[in-house]
């Protein structure tokens, strides 16, 4: 969490850091700071009242006041409530096109809403490097969730009968989530299988992707 | 969102001025101003009413002074260089270097800097002259009111006597400052201020080096204020004191950036 003396005002704060990192700056990129980082309304309140949100914010904007290249952010959103979270996420995801910024969390939420790499550390080494979406495209494996109108069973055992299925059983008196080995196998599969068995299918969705999920498959295959 | 608009009234900012509002915006000059012109006005009334104060306390016991001097006016108030106002200066100056004490003003400050001369230079230059500041705000009321008590103490001794204070002070705030460098705490440089500071006087105990001492400037004053010294038998502490403070603030840069965050 950052640290600022109290008696100073958010703007004299922003200012210094300014004056430590681009002395040449004008104020107007104290004043563009403090207002990217959504902190204008308060630029002249002592930050010995702000909250954990609001110094956070600072600090991003202390960050900001030097027009950097490159941002690196260790855990921005931790000690935040939902709504500080949010808006953290938002200031960042809005820097999307004007600089590279280096956000480590353990929120892997957090991360599959902003990031477009993604790296994974485990003890001390980097276990992935790549584009988030190949990272769950990847090691997630594609699954659905089939409902089925009257008897499922047999359907679950036909399905599970399959060689490209990796798991089919009822999650719910009318719904069997089906794990498949590929994507295409799945998708051209499951409504073979239905159809043979004379099932009546209400609906067959995709089960969302994330990247916690693919973290999990990713670190549980390596260990 | 609000517009990015820059206020008109913003004032840059810089290290310097952030010890500057460090000093005003937080009781610390007012604090250092307040206990040096306490005593400043308090030892001359001491000094002048001291047989009447201590036979109103002394159950019947009568104890005889000779009269007043105004020299003893002045003196009970340069004492201080050795007591509540060396203590007061040392927390306050203790207070602006110990940054690395505070872990996320350490990394703000840390990780923007480019030397640390630039953050040691303001914080000892400020305080030191907040302390000397105070220091003569306190010497010019005690030489008013022994003035008006006991009478006109001689002006080139005070201004000898001020000067050992002044210098005494700074030295004071130096070694704050590479106190600050060995431990993190506020309360714990404190400590090892003071204790430096205090255990100097010791060493004087050896004559041969106690004129070249520092400790030799805080008791300097009584013997200007007598006309038993002139300032310049204090040269060779004088030179001493602003040696070994220069080399406390050298010592103190290159710690601080041998330190870990």
């Amino acid at each position: 969490m950052p640290e600022f003396d109290g008696w100073l005002t958010a703007a004299e704060v922003t200012d210094l850091a300014r004056s430590l990192v681009a002395p040449s700056a004008s104020k107007q990129a104290v004043a563009a700071a403090l207002a990217a980082a959504g902190l204008a309304d308060s630029a002249g309140r002592r930050v010995g009242g702000f909250s954990r949100g609001m110094l956070q914010r600072l600090g991003l904007a202390c960050a900001l006041v030097g027009e950097p290249e490159l941002l690196i952010l260790d855990e921005p959103t931790s000690a935040l409530d939902p709504a500080g979270r949010a808006e953290m996420l938002s200031m960042v995801a809005a820097m999307r096109g004007r600089r590279t910024v280096i956000f480590s969390s353990h929120i892997l939420a957090d991360v599959q809403r902003i990031a477009d790499q993604v790296g994974i550390l485990r003890d001390g080494r980097l276990i992935y490097q790549g584009a988030t979406k190949d990272l769950i495209d990847t090691y997630l494996e594609p699954s659905w969730l089939v409902r089925i109108a009257g008897d499922l069973l047999p359907v679950a055992a036909a399905l599970a009968g399959q060689p490209w299925t990796t798991r089919a059983e009822p999650v719910a008196a009318d719904a069997i989530r089906v794990d498949a080995t590929s994507l295409e196998a799945g998708e051209r599969g499951i409504p073979a299988v239905i159809a043979r068995c004379g099932a009546r299918q209400v609906s067959c969705e995709p089960v969302a992707a994330d990247l916690e999920s693919a973290f999990l498959a990713l670190t549980g295959a390596r260990s | 969102m609000a517009t990015a608009t820059a206020p008109a009234t913003w004032r840059p900012m810089n290290l310097w001025r952030l010890e500057w509002l460090r000093l005003k915006r937080t009781p610390r000059a007012l604090t250092m101003a307040a206990v040096f012109v306490f005593f400043g006005l308090l030892q001359p009334i001491l000094t002048r009413y001291q047989s009447q104060l201590l036979s109103h306390v002394g159950n019947g016991v009568r104890v005889s002074f000779p009269p007043a001097t105004p020299a003893a006016g002045v003196s009970g108030y340069f004492g201080e260089l050795a007591g509540t106002g060396l203590i007061v200066v040392v927390v306050i100056a203790a207070g602006a270097f110990t940054f690395d004490a505070h872990h996320g003003l350490a990394i703000f400050l840390r990780t923007r800097v480019t030397g640390f001369w630039r953050l040691i230079a303001p914080r000892f230059t400020v305080n030191a002259g907040a302390a000397g500041f105070a220091f003569v705000l306190g010497a010019l009321a005690a030489w008013y009111e022994t003035y008006l008590l006991i009478g006109a103490p001689a002006v080139g001794g005070m201004l000898a006597a001020t000067l050992c204070g002044v210098v005494s002070l700074g030295y004071a705030v130096a070694v704050t400052a590479f106190a600050a460098t060995l431990v993190r705490g506020t309360l714990a440089t404190v400590g090892i201020a003071l204790a430096a500071l205090f255990a100097l006087p010791i060493a004087g105990i050896y004559r041969p080096i106690a004129d070249w001492l520092p400790s030799a400037l805080t008791s300097a004053p009584a013997a200007l204020l007598s006309g038993a010294h002139h300032l310049s038998h204090y040269l060779p502490a004088f030179a001493v004191t602003v040696a070994v403070g220069a080399a406390a603030l050298a010592a103190a840069v290159a710690r601080l950036r041998a330190r870990e965050i």
